[in-house]
């Protein structure tokens, strides 16, 4: 580990807010965002000045499915909704290539004013970002990679895969820690090496398993990194991202600016909590589990059915799938795994 | 690419060889094979070799060699009575090369960083494989005067650091082991930034994203602070560079081919802008990095310039005001 933290502080001048709201938070209400909600959250944050909103499915563009969940309006209807009342915040779309496609997703997306592109892979697959962040490069826009269950991988290797988005044209790489399994030091670590080993900028999201997700995002900030996701009370898959409203008043606190006004951004939380969100996220004890294992939040659901069915301990079934490594789509191996500890 | 295009493009070529054309008098009715023709590097050359034939009575015989057809060839040269051939085939499976061949250029290689990125494995085996197989081959060549390994600014030990500069190193290395070992005449070239026509606009470099963007109308956004220098030589200046070199280098030497003159990231924006109508806004710090880190890409080219009297003909404007038309032209 060895992240020295804070050694960096005085370089820094400025981090850019990303608020992944109506993004990360589309997972924890089913991808049920309506029309008036993302308009009225929009002139809200426009509002609070807060850099860039992000919106949309929660797994990006092109993503609503039976299989995955449907969103309540198309992304255009989405993007459009935003886009009207975002005049000093930039509009901002999260995308995974195979779920979104250029000619599909990406050009009606830029046709309808989106501002930037993040494009994202598991942590090991960056090359399935070439073509995505090519195009969108060459289209003069921003485009930044993101590469999730970061966690997975040794900072060196996620800095391998970080360079391979760069070249593809990227302006900037987060690193996510989809699975709230990162400590200060681990976070620390992993924005020195990529900062270290590519010249463009560095951003971090973070999830909330471990009640760290705050703390995280400043260490991030106070390490180099530029860029930092957050959303109001947290509202995001399983536990939670970083609490954006907690994380503005620390950093006023500890004199970094972000550029967002704190007061507004305030109201926008209340009015979050009033009309959008129909559940906090919480810090249950399986996102404990999943977060001590560095199993993805998405595994929650299946893992406590099938702990049900067999009657194994979903707690052992948590470890069990971190020590087998598993990612998203990986589902298949919970009942298997479950099957093992009931028979031992 | 239509013939008023392509006269400008003889025309750049005729302008350096009609100050310098005595230099290049041992490729007089010799046989060149350039392996990769169909690249940029390739294009320039089959143009200069094309011009030293109609204008100069060289009577040079070209054999191209490369595993993407060539359109201009086809659209320009094919029939040509100048002697000039293609041959579509891979360099790492290329069996033989004609008998009669006096010099080898190497300029095969995809200098693509994506692809780079994305297939480290294949860029590596193929830079490998190629040269080692034409090192071999020609091996077999009586009338081989000397071989030109393109290989690349970024084999310089200062610059190593990623798979492509680590398989340029090796490459130069296979060279070497077989000028040694089987008396190989070889020299070795180390291309740095070139431009102008032929490069393809998507190609992602620092150049050709600033005038995509131009020609896009948008801002042209730059990455860090525009303080990154690098330097860029004309097309037509590199294709004499390099015969040049081939055919008076030393073997065993190592040449650098490129401009020395530095120019600010911020300032080949700011060049390409004024090409264009209108005000192309510039974007620095596209990725706000906290800590800005500037690099530093240009050859020291002293060597090349006093035993050769190489020049730079073609001035750093002049070559942006080229490209950018070509671009334009060819509707990229």
């Amino acid at each position: 580990m060895g992240g020295k933290m804070g050694v960096r502080e005085n370089l820094i001048s400025e981090v850019t807010i990303n608020d992944t709201t109506l993004r990360d938070g589309s997972h924890a209400n089913s991808h049920k965002f309506s029309k008036k909600q993302i308009e009225d959250y929009c002139q809200l944050a426009n509002k609070a000045n807060i850099s860039i909103v992000e919106i949309g499915h929660g797994n990006g563009l092109g993503a609503s499915s039976l299989q995955l969940g449907q969103s309540s309006i198309t992304d255009q209807e989405m993007i459009k909704s935003a886009r009207k009342h975002l005049t000093t915040s930039k509009l901002g779309v999260h995308v995974i290539p195979g779920f979104a496609t250029i000619e599909k997703d990406i050009k009606p997306a830029i046709d309808a004013g989106v501002d930037i592109f993040r494009v994202a892979s598991h942590c090991t697959e960056a090359d399935l970002c070439e073509k995505h962040i090519s195009y969108i490069r060459q289209s003069g826009f921003e485009v930044w990679g993101s590469l999730m269950m970061s966690h997975m991988l040794s900072p060196e290797l996620l800095a391998e895969q970080a360079k391979k988005m760069k070249d593809y044209g990227a302006e900037g790489v987060i690193f996510m820690d989809s699975a709230g399994a990162y400590l200060p030091e681990d976070v620390a670590t992993r924005v020195e090496v990529l900062l270290s080993e590519i010249s463009i900028g560095v951003g971090f999201h973070a999830h909330n398993n471990l009640g760290m997700a705050v703390i995280n995002s400043i260490t991030a900030i106070k390490t180099g990194a530029i860029l930092i996701d957050g959303s109001v009370r947290g509202f995001g898959a399983g536990s939670g991202n970083a609490q954006l409203e907690v994380l503005v008043a620390v950093l006023e606190k500890i004199k970094i600016s972000s550029g967002v006004k704190l007061y507004p951004l305030l109201d926008l939380a209340e009015y979050a909590e009033e009309f959008i969100i129909n559940e906090f996220p919480k810090i249950k004890s399986e996102s404990i589990v999943s977060g001590l294992a560095g199993v993805f939040s998405g595994f929650i659901k299946p893992v406590l059915r099938v702990a049900k069915e067999t009657g194994a301990d979903p707690r052992d079934i948590f470890f069990e799938l971190g020590k087998k490594k598993v990612i998203a789509g990986q589902e298949d191996m919970i009942l298997e795994i479950a099957k093992n500890l009931v028979g031992k | 690419m239509d013939k008023q295009t392509k006269n400008s493009i003889d025309k750049d070529l005729f302008n350096i060889l009609n100050k310098r054309v005595s230099s290049l008098i041992k490729a007089k009715d010799s046989h060149i094979v350039v392996l990769g023709g169909a690249g940029f590097v390739g294009t320039w050359l089959l143009f200069l070799i094309s011009v030293l034939n109609k204008e100069f009575n060289f009577n040079i015989t070209l054999t191209i060699i490369d595993k993407n057809k060539s359109d201009i060839f086809k659209e320009f040269f094919s029939g040509d009575i100048n002697k000039i051939n293609f041959i579509n085939n891979d360099v790492s499976y290329v069996s033989e090369l004609p008998n009669n061949t006096n010099y080898i250029i190497h300029a095969a290689c995809n200098p693509d960083i994506r692809e780079h990125a994305s297939n480290p494995f294949d860029t590596s085996s193929s830079i490998a494989d190629g040269v080692s197989n034409i090192l071999r081959i020609s091996n077999m060549l009586s009338s081989l005067r000397k071989i030109m390994y393109l290989s690349s600014g970024l084999a310089d030990s200062k610059y190593i650091q990623d798979t492509y500069s680590r398989s340029k190193y090796f490459a130069e290395l296979l060279c070497t082991s077989a000028r040694q070992q089987f008396r190989a005449p070889i020299i070795i070239g180390r291309p740095y930034s070139f431009i102008g026509p032929f490069h393809e606009i998507i190609s992602p470099w620092a150049q050709n994203m600033f005038i995509l963007d131009a020609i896009n109308g948008k801002s042209i956004r730059v990455r860090g602070d525009g303080n990154t220098v690098r330097s860029y030589m004309y097309g037509a200046d590199a294709a004499f560079w390099i015969l040049s070199l081939t055919l008076n280098g030393e073997i065993g030497e190592t040449y650098s081919i490129g401009s020395d003159k530095e120019v600010r990231i911020e300032e080949l924006a700011n060049i390409i802008s004024k090409n264009f109508k209108g005000d192309i806004p510039i974007v620095l710090n596209t990725s706000k990095r906290a800590e800005a880190r500037s690099s530093h890409f240009v050859p020291n080219t002293e060597k090349e310039r006093n035993n050769f009297d190489l020049k730079i003909y073609t001035s750093f404007e002049s070559a942006i005001e080229k490209t950018v038309n070509w671009h334009i032209n060819e509707g990229s």
